[in-house]
Order: structure tokens, then C-alpha cells, then sequence
């Protein structure tokens, strides 16, 4: 099939060859450049279990998507049920929102970062404004400020792409459904809750997927703002991957993290559907 | 629109929702505002205590400035060619790959669909190890084409199935008339199906575009030398310096925004439906 060869050639090359690479590296014993020293079993895998740094990066990975995605539903949906109405500055609004999805994530992690900046920041004088804090704050230096601080920017980063779909999905259900409601004098809220929200699932469910595809892998935020530091206190497991492989240079070691992360993506996965596909079933 | 109907009654209402809509808005939109600020201090401001939310004298010379402190068209040049060159291989391999699965049959059609929605579900972190192995072993790092062709392979299943559903809703008299004519396959595919796929086309090809603008991970690992940099790396790479310039980094970050900023202003509808697309099926 010429029609399939150049995206086949692609696919092969550099999709499924380094994964099926990536599963003999992460049973081997292998060296900064790639060369094995022996097939050593599950001893990688082993070792990262052994590895205290492992298990919190990991924990911190679960903590990290759950937040991450429960905010970014829980505020997108009410502000695209919003957006939906007409008001004035609609389509300047909708534009806006735009922004902090147009930037690359490294340049907002960098304004983050400047903006995290205990002197000059403006976290600090927002914040000293309203009068919540009076004394210097260390940002970035303490984990149980610098996590929630980063669980918010990557909220922050991901509003405006799942209130957009969650928008397109509101303005997909037929106008007459909501109409009805309307005249039967139900409250805007209800008809969210029971008209709209019911219809909005499978969109809302797939988008949930691909966002906790997108933020369980998510590494530039965490790199830019703290490196996973300090001493490892916010790692996640891809920068956990990140350090082991290109800081300690064990290959072996890193792809066996990335064998992990994505059997557990895998499982979140098929679970997820499953209890999706019941609840259409039902 | 009748969705209006739906909108809050009573007034009330309406100032709390306006409300906290305003409320979100402004915590969405501050840090463009210190964005802006930032990029035009002067080095004085920047070490003014407390910091001002806008300096008293705005140093619009910082946009010109920022491009001799550090090799800013270099990195804009670099940027350009990785995600041009990844659109195109994309579109290369894209367009004819879900032509034949939207509108041939063929052993194995299926199998590879199902490939294909597999690697959707791949992040391109699990491939980072061992792509970067096999870059080393081809001699490309330090080259475009390692963020070329990783660039355009993660977007492919993407585009793929995207523009499968956009193949698969031409109607059937389209085929029938070229077979009539005794056209190929592939001059089907150029004189009949591609100008009617156009608007797919574009969006699959703007959102290959912009994930490889904003790539930072493989570009992070598979380029150290500093004139082969996209702005992604090489904006970051201001933090490396002894002595951040917030200022300039500011300013170089607004002018790898606008473009993109650009793009997605003129295709706002198009963006929206091809996400919900990928959300939908």
C-alpha cells in the first residue's frame, strides 16, 4: 500500500520501535550510550521500588493529576456554561482566554517563575496588597508552598483548552432541549445540572482522559519552576524519569519508569471506559 | 439564539455570575499583565523595592535590545524550520495514510486504525529514552531533523484520525465520478478529495504546527549546541546565565507568543472543533 507507506515508515521507526526498545532497556543493564552489559531481569524495576525518591515521586504523580484535573473541570465547566450566554465582551473574553493556551508552557512556567520571585514578584506584592501576607516568602525553596503554587499554573494553563471543548460541547446539545427546560421555568443552574451536564458526559469523559494523559506525563512546569527540587521534595515521576536518565545516566532505570508510567496510564485507562461504557449502558 | 432563554432570570444572579466572572478573568489575565510590565523595566526597575505593577517609564527600546542580548532570530529561525519541516512530513504522511483508511479497503485496515488510535494514548515521554538513544546512533543530535521527525510522528496519529472522519464524510458520488474518469487513486485523492478535506487539512496541520512551536522536552535533550536552539530551549536557557534579565526574557517571551496568539485568533472556531473532535472520538 503506497497510500500507507510514508505514515507506516513514521509510525514503525519512531513510535513502536523505541517503545518495544524502551521495554528491552528497562530489562537490561544498560550504559549512558545505549549498550547493554547483560539482561538483568526485573532488578530495574526492583530498584525503583526499593527507591524511598521513587515512591514520593509517584505519590506526588497521583496527587498532582487529581488536583490538576478536578480543578480544571471543576472551574471550566461553570465558566463555559457562562460564556454560553450573550453579554457584552463575549468574543473579547473568549479571546483572552486564548492566551495562556497560545504561550508554550516553558514561557509560562518562566513567568511563573519571575512572578514566584520572593523580592520582585508579583505573587508576593499581589498578595501583600490584599493583605494576606507581611513577611518575605521563599516561593520555590519550600515543596508545601511550591507544589500547590504549580498545581495551580498547570490549572491555570489548562482552563482555557478544556472550557473551549466543554463550550463547543454545551453549544452541540439541541437548542430546543434547553428551550423546553426553560419554559417549564426551570433555574439556569438546574438545566446545567439536568439537561446540559447529563448530555455533556461522554465529552467531558474523553476529555478527562486525554487531560490526565496530558497532565500525569506534564514536565515542563515542574522543571522550570524547582527542577523536581529542592532535594527531590516535588519531583513527579517524569522528572523522577528525566533526572535518572540524563543526571545518573541509568537508561535502564529510566525506561523501566517509563514502562510504568505507561502501564498505569493503561490501567486508568481501561478503567476508565469501563465505568464510562456501564453508565451509557445503563 | 434561543440559549438565551436559559440565561439567569433574576438580577442578582446576574452580578454574581458577572462577578465571578470578572474574578477569574482577572486571575487569568494578571500574569500577562506582569508579563507586559516586566518586559518593559529597565535594569533599574528591576531592582526597584517594592516592585511596581508598571514602571514609571516604559522601555519600549527593550524590544529592539532583546534581539542582540541573545540570538533571538536565530532561535525564531529554528523554531520556524522544525515546525515547518514537522508540518510538512506530517502532511506528507498524513493525508495520503487516512485517504486509503477512509476510502479503500484493504487487508490490515483495520488493525492499523486500531494502531493508530493505540499511539494516541503513548505519551512522547515514554519514547524520550530511547528516541534519544537512536538520534545518537544516527548522528543527529545537534540537527533539525531529530525535532523534525519526533515532531511530526507523535502528531501523526492525531492527524491521522482526524482527517480519516473528514475523508470518510464525502459523499460516495465523489469516488464514482473519478472512477468513471479512470482516475488513480492518487490523483483522486489531489483533484477530488483533498479540496474537499481542505478545512481539516489545515487544522491538523496547525495543530502539528503549533505542538512542535512549543515542543520543550526532546529539544531539551536532543539539542546542547546553542545556535541549534528553538525558542523554547533557548528562552529557557536565559536561566543558565549567572544574571537573569527578567526584563529581556519577558520581552522575548511576548514576541514567541504573538505569532502563535496570531494563529489561534484567526482560527479560533476551527481549533475548537478540531479538540472536540479529538475529544469525541
Amino acid at each position: 500500500m503506497g497510500m500507507l507507506a510514508p505514515a507506516g515508515a513514521l509510525i514503525l521507526m519512531f513510535i513502536a520501535y523505541p517503545i518495544l526498545d524502551t521495554l528491552w532497556m528497562s530489562v537490561n543493564d544498560v550504559n549512558q550510550f545505549g549498550q547493554s552489559s547483560g539482561f538483568v531481569g526485573l532488578s530495574n524495576f526492583t530498584d525503583l521500588f526499593g527507591d524511598a525518591d521513587f515512591r514520593a515521586s509517584f505519590y506526588r504523580t497521583v496527587v498532582w493529576t487529581v488536583a490538576v484535573v478536578g480543578l480544571t473541570v471543576l472551574i471550566s465547566l461553570p465558566l463555559a456554561w457562562v460564556l454560553n450566554f450573550r453579554f457584552p465582551g463575549r468574543a473579547v473574553t473568549r479571546s483572552l482566554l486564548l492566551l495562556p493556551w497560545a504561550a508554550s508552557l516553558v514561557i509560562t512556567s518562566l513567568l511563573w517563575r519571575w512572578m514566584a520571585h520572593p523580592d520582585f514578584g508579583a505573587v508576593s506584592r499581589g498578595l501583600e496588597m490584599l493583605g494576606l501576607i507581611d513577611q518575605r516568602v521563599e516561593w520555590l525553596a519550600n515543596p508545601e508552598l511550591s507544589f500547590p503554587l504549580m498545581i495551580w499554573i498547570a490549572v491555570w494553563v489548562s482552563i482555557p483548552s478544556t472550557t473551549l471543548i466543554l463550550l463547543a460541547g454545551i453549544q452541540g446539545v439541541d437548542p430546543q432541549l434547553y428551550e423546553a427546560a426553560a419554559i417549564d421555568g426551570a433555574r439556569s443552574t438546574r438545566i446545567l445540572r439536568s439537561v446540559a451536564l447529563p448530555l455533556l458526559r461522554p465529552v467531558l469523559a474523553v476529555a478527562v482522559l486525554l487531560q490526565v494523559i496530558h497532565v500525569f506525563n506534564s514536565f515542563p512546569i515542574i522543571w522550570v519552576l524547582t527542577e523536581g527540587g529542592p532535594a527531590g521534595s516535588t519531583d513527579t515521576l517524569v522528572t523522577y524519569l528525566y533526572k535518572l536518565g540524563f543526571r545518573l545516566y541509568d537508561m535502564g532505570g529510566a525506561a523501566a519508569v517509563s514502562v510504568l508510567m505507561f502501564l498505569i496510564l493503561l490501567v486508568f485507562a481501561v478503567i476508565h471506559t469501563r465505568l464510562m461504557w456501564k453508565d451509557v449502558a445503563k | 439564539m434561543s440559549l438565551d432563554l436559559v440565561r439567569p432570570h433574576k438580577k442578582r444572579h446576574w452580578l454574581m455570575v458577572s462577578g465571578g466572572l470578572l474574578l477569574l478573568l482577572s486571575l487569568m489575565l494578571f500574569p500577562f499583565w506582569e508579563m507586559l510590565a516586566t518586559a518593559l523595566k529597565s535594569r533599574g526597575d528591576m531592582v526597584e523595592y517594592p516592585s511596581r505593577w508598571m514602571p514609571e517609564q516604559p522601555v519600549w527600546r527593550n524590544f529592539i535590545e532583546v534581539w542582540s542580548y541573545v540570538p533571538l532570530a536565530r532561535y525564531f529561525a529554528n523554531s520556524a524550520i522544525v515546525a515547518l519541516g514537522a508540518t510538512l512530513l506530517n502532511a506528507i504522511a498524513a493525508i495520503p495514510a487516512a485517504f486509503a483508511l477512509a476510502r479503500l479497503s484493504f487487508p490490515g485496515r483495520r488493525v492499523f486504525l486500531y494502531f493508530v488510535v493505540a499511539t494516541q494514548m503513548f505519551s512522547p515521554v515514554v519514547l524520550l529514552i530511547a528516541f534519544f538513544q537512536m538520534m545518537v546512533g544516527f548522528g543527529l543530535i545537534n540537527s533539525y531533523w531529530s525535532l523534525i521527525l519526533i515532531n511530526a510522528s507523535v502528531s501523526l496519529p492525531f492527524s491521522i484520525w482526524l482527517l480519516t472522519a473528514y475523508f470518510s464524510a464525502a459523499p460516495k458520488e465523489i469516488e464514482e465520478a473519478a472512477i468513471l474518469d479512470g482516475a488513480g487513486r492518487w490523483r483522486m485523492l489531489f483533484t477530488q478529495f483533498m479540496p474537499l478535506a481542505w478545512p481539516g487539512i489545515a487544522t491538523a496541520m496547525t495543530f502539528t504546527f503549533i505542538l512542535a512551536w512549543n515542543e520543550f522536552l526532546f529539544a531539551l535533550t536532543l539539542i546542547n549546541n546553542s545556535d541549534m536552539r528553538p525558542l523554547t530551549t533557548g528562552i529557557y536557557a536565559f536561566v543558565g546565565r549567572n544574571e537573569i534579565m527578567w526584563n529581556y526574557l519577558m520581552t522575548a517571551s511576548i514576541l514567541a507568543i504573538i505569532p502563535v496568539f496570531v494563529v489561534f485568533l484567526i482560527i479560533q472556531r476551527r481549533l475548537v472543533a478540531g479538540l472536540a473532535s479529538g475529544a469525541v472520538k
